[in-house]
């Protein structure tokens, strides 16, 4: 008798654990419709701002456009212009405006039934100059070789791609970032490449665009487990909303390439 | 300014005393049955009306003349009375012999109030063993969560978060031996041997300046020695584990041994699949759809420990620890086999002596070695015509190496100094990866990265007086210097450390604490798919020591059968450091963290505690708050630490149910857990996104977290003389299903708990 409810007291504690994954839903939260803003201040004056809300996770029926909203660009805390509306989502400014480069430059955007939001002040980032592009070879590998001039070298952010034409779409990604501390106007450098090209854009990021990157980087390959403790957040210099206001600076470097390698070939400039 | 705050402190505190010639009486306490020392057993001075209490050697030093009544005691312990008539200093040997039952002793054995150090508190090991636990294994980690201020983080792991600290600024020390990795079986108990302790100090704060490389926490434990006089042996059979102890004499009264081990048999969950697979046919069907996933976990730890006693003056020990952890998931197709898991590893020795050079002064030597290194590891393997194996391993271990000499000088009644030095070496590899690719018989990759180590070099010198200025205010100041060296960086630092104490009446004193710390280790510890993955980082020119300044302020007493203490703290942390999200992790550990990190935690924490009757009622609650500050962290603004927890609340009571039956009841209720939620989506654009959004860091809280535990002992002597017991553990009693995790999945946010109802059965016999 005793060794049988021994053995049925046993099995009942083997039986009765609880040791499994419950999923309890509930419904997300959700903040509330706020102004998000992705906005950049090029060197050359071209300034481009997209504006949407934000919507609730998971509802792929959610409008993000905005009617209403209306873009002011500030410079040194005084109203500059509006922007112009192009479509549902973008703003430019007027094609006349020239940032100058020690000036403070700050979008504020309103609209009605949302907070407003305004990013953070910040400098337009300068032009480079692309000096000298020569390619060589090493090991079968073909290898960019850069030079490029730029004033204000000190803590700047830079991307450095090549192409075959220049109608090609940029986009880049935060690896290909490279962060220069140097103290000298003088930068070189090199990348690989699969075959000869014609195009070399250099591109010029402020810190802000840098963070922005990196965060999105950070975040794309922290969201697929949710037993990490903290996603990465997306970095965000627009206060009252989410989003970027940046500055860039683009150089386009069009060079030709004979057949003979280690040449050092100079091109044309735009 | 500030220290002029503090000299007006201790002014407030200071009053005073003269002292007369006196006579010095010096001696050990030890256990009659065993001959072990016994650390905090009371001396009554009925002349001079004064408690004294041994040092965590079990040695005494009073200062007296003439006529003298002394009573020895220690809880449990029958007292023992010496009436003396000192006409020369003398020596004295106390054997006390064990009175009552365990099952009694189950509160603390120093009152907080007489104390000198605040946030110290002396965990009763048997104690320990009278708390419901997780699977039935008492758990010293654990179980430390029902005293105020501590936390073990997630539910299922063995972690330790004091005072809004980290996990890795907790100092675990097994007879001096830092303990790198106490998470045993994947956390589900922690590594230390509750059987093979004789006694655990936990410091909150007020850290003797004896301890440093640490900016938390010390729990500083001290193994069992064997019994010298006779052998005993203990058999603990449990339902998902099982463990012994032996221990007794090598030659009489001089050298004794200990061995104590434990194993687990998780397997067990794996025994219907075996069964159901001897059916072959069945067997090849699940094969083909989809596979067969096996999970196992194994978990085995061995405490070794000889003493041997030269003279009741001086003796050497050895303690030899060893634990291992192995988890894999296997999923068996007929075309492929994958295996994932982890192993851990820890391997510790601590070689000490322990010398009265004179009646008053004590010589401790101590060599330690630490170990511990864990590895993830990812096997795939594919069937086809050509059989193809990819490897991918990750691995990550910390050496520690240190001699450390100390000096125990109790100069009179009213001082008693320690002093010494401690010199180490550690050394870390903290990312390790290797992959191994095979196509049929070619190996078309074999490479490891990350296998630089990384070397430091740490020297200490320490210095501790406790003094009694007045009959009633009681001083440890200390002071620790370091010098921490590597190749390229070298650091220099100064922690003071200073704990006062002043009796307001004969069962009530208010104490004040100030601590520095300074850390060179750092840990970083990740939750990945329900595991950890943690490794260890040496303090270098970018990665600064991590710095901690606590204050505390307390006030204990006693009330007839009660014991009370309310106490508030303040802490400020830098230099702290946190994982970095990134897919890529970088082969240089270095990359894939943020730094400087800045911290701050404050709180008040109360506790009751009542014996009556062999009846042990205990209360805490802690009120806290804890946040972190990050300059690559949500846009540089504060946000809460993972781990604080507005109200932390435990209410555990033991009592005599019937005969030989003791019922033990734990309930703890915590305010929930911040946690970091999406509260918005951002659809993209043509240059970024699409993303989730966040308002902030642990913006959002998981529901509270509470639950209840018991547990049923029934203890008893066989006709043979043999010491028997049966226990009944019900963790989560009333089956509450926790919140984890938490994720945001199709709009909806899912709630993930993993631990429900866990009852668990063990058999023990001690002979």
């Amino acid at each position: 008798m005793g060794l049988r409810f021994k053995y049925l007291a046993l099995c009942y504690f083997l039986v009765a654990c609880e040791v499994s994954e419950r999923k309890t839903e509930m419904a997300a939260p959700y903040r509330g419709d706020f102004l998000l803003i992705n906005g950049y201040l090029k060197a050359d004056g071209q300034l481009t701002v997209y504006v949407q809300k934000t919507v609730p996770h998971g509802c792929s029926s959610c409008s993000d456009t905005i009617n209403n909203a209306e873009v002011f660009l500030y410079e040194n805390d005084t109203l500059k212009f509006k922007l112009i509306r192009k479509d549902a989502y973008r703003f430019e400014a007027p094609i006349t405006f020239e940032p100058h480069p020690d000036n403070w430059y700050q979008i504020k955007v309103f609209a009605q039934g949302l907070d407003s939001a305004m990013s953070q002040k910040l400098h337009v980032v300068n032009n480079i100059i692309v000096d000298t592009v020569y390619i060589s070879q090493i090991n079968n590998k073909l290898i960019l070789n850069y030079r490029l001039i730029d004033a204000y070298a000190d803590n700047s952010y830079y991307v450095v791609k090549a192409f075959d034409n220049d109608t090609i779409k940029t986009k880049f990604y935060f690896n290909e970032i490279e962060y220069r501390t140097s103290h000298t106007s003088i930068l070189k450098g090199s990348i690989y490449i699969d075959s000869m090209k014609k195009v070399l854009k250099v591109y010029k990021l402020s810190a802000e665009i840098y963070k922005y990157a990196k965060s999105i980087h950070e975040y794309d390959g922290s969201n697929s487990d949710p037993f990490e403790e903290r996603p990465s957040l997306i970095y965000s210099n627009i206060i009252g909303g989410y989003g970027i206001f940046g500055s860039y600076a683009e150089t386009t470097f069009y060079f030709s390439v004979i057949p003979e390698l280690n040449d050092q070939k100079r091109g044309n400039q735009r | 300014m500030q220290l002029r705050y503090i000299l007006l402190l201790i002014l407030c505190f200071l009053d005073i005393h003269t002292h007369g010639q006196q006579y010095t009486i010096n001696g050990i306490v030890v256990s009659k049955e065993s001959g072990e020392r016994i650390p905090f057993a009371y001396c009554v001075d009925s002349v001079n009306h004064k408690i004294y209490y041994t040092n965590e050697e079990g040695a005494f030093s009073i200062k007296a003349s003439g006529k003298t009544y002394l009573k020895f005691g220690y809880l449990g312990c029958k007292p023992v009375n010496y009436d003396l008539n000192l006409q020369k200093d003398t020596f004295l040997r106390i054997e006390l012999s064990v009175e009552m039952m365990e099952e009694v002793k189950i509160f603390n054995v120093q009152k907080l109030h007489m104390q000198t150090l605040l946030g110290k508190t002396q965990v009763s090991v048997s104690q320990i063993k009278n708390l419901p636990s997780f699977i039935g294994v008492p758990d010293v980690i654990k179980s430390l969560s029902t005293l105020p201020g501590i936390v073990n983080g997630k539910e299922g792991f063995s972690n330790l978060y004091v005072r809004g600290g980290t996990q890795g600024q907790n100092l675990i020390l097994m007879d001096g031996t830092p303990f790198f990795s106490s998470n045993h079986a994947v956390g589900l108990i922690s590594a230390i041997n509750v059987d093979a302790l004789q006694n655990i100090d936990l410091y909150k704060s007020g850290f003797p300046a004896r301890y440093g490389n640490c900016s938390s926490s010390i729990l500083d434990i001290q193994m069992k020695e064997g019994d010298f006089n006779r052998r005993k042996y203990k058999v603990e059979i449990g339902t998902l584990t099982s463990g012994f102890l032996a221990e007794g004499p090598i030659k009489s009264e001089k050298t004794s041994f200990l061995v104590a081990g434990r194993t687990s048999y998780f397997d067990i969950i794996n025994i219907p699949k075996y069964i159901k697979y001897l059916d072959t046919i069945v067997y090849k069907e699940d094969l083909e759809n989809g596979g067969i996933n096996y999970l196992s976990m194994n978990a085995f730890d061995l405490n070794t420990k000889i003493t041997h006693k030269f003279d009741d003056k001086n003796k050497i020990f050895i303690n030899v620890f060893t634990s291992n952890d192995f988890f894999n998931s296997k999923n068996i197709s007929t075309l492929s086999k994958n295996t994932n898991g982890y192993t851990l590893n820890n391997f510790l020795v601590a070689i000490g002596s322990r010398n009265f050079v004179k009646s008053n002064f004590i010589l401790s030597t101590n060599l330690n070695f630490s170990y511990s290194n864990n590895k993830f590891f990812d096997i795939n393997e594919e069937y086809g015509e050509v059989e193809e194996i990819d490897n991918f391993s990750k691995r990550s271990s910390i050496s520690y190496y240190c001699i450390k000499s100390q000096a125990d000088y109790f100069v009179s009644n009213s001082l008693f100094v320690k002093g010494g030095i401690e010199s180490s070496l550690i050394e870390t590899m903290p990312n390790t990866e290797s992959v191994t690719r095979r196509y049929g018989l070619t190996v078309w990759e074999d490479t490891v990265w990350g296998q630089q180590s990384y070397t430091a070099h740490e020297h200490a010198l320490f210095t501790e007086l406790e003094f009694k200025p007045t009959s009633t205010l009681s001083v440890n100041l200390g002071f620790r210097s370091s010098i921490y060296l590597t190749d390229s960086y070298t650091n220099f630092s100064l922690e003071p450390r200073l704990s006062i104490r002043r009796m307001i009446t004969e069962k009530s004193s208010v104490k004040f604490n100030y601590t520095s710390n300074s850390q060179n280790i750092h840990l970083i510890l990740r939750n990945l798919a329900g595991q950890q993955d943690q490794y260890w980082l040496l303090s270098n020119k970018v990665l600064k020591p991590e710095k901690v300044h606590q204050v505390s302020l307390g006030y204990f007493g006693i009330y007839r059968e009660f014991e009370y203490g309310l106490e508030c703290f303040y802490k400020k942390m830098a230099h702290l450091i946190e994982y970095r999200n990134n897919h890529n992790i970088d082969n240089d550990a270095y990359k894939n963290i943020v730094s400087n990190g800045e911290g701050t935690a404050y709180g008040i924490e109360t506790n009751i505690e009542r014996n009556i009757n062999r009846t042990n009622t205990k209360l805490s609650y802690t009120l806290s708050w804890s946040d972190r500050k990050f300059s690559d962290l949500n846009n540089g603004r504060p946000f809460p630490f993972t781990y604080s927890y507005r109200h932390v609340a435990s209410f555990v009571t033991s009592f005599p149910l019937f005969e030989n039956w003791f019922l033990t009841t734990s309930f703890i209720f915590m305010s929930g857990q911040p946690f970091t939620l999406t509260d918005g989506y951002f659809k993209g654009n043509e240059s970024f996104g699409p993303y989730d959004l966040y308002s902030g860091i642990n913006s959002y809280k998981l529901p509270p977290y509470h639950r209840m535990d018991v547990l049923f002992v029934k203890k008893w002597t066989s006709a043979k003389g043999y010491e028997k017991n049966f226990k009944i553990s019900i963790y989560n009693v009333y089956n509450r299903r926790n919140a984890v995790f938490a994720y945001v999945q199709n709009g909806k946010v899912v709630l993930m708990s993993i631990f429900g109802i866990i009852p668990t059965i063990s058999y023990g016999i001690a002979f």
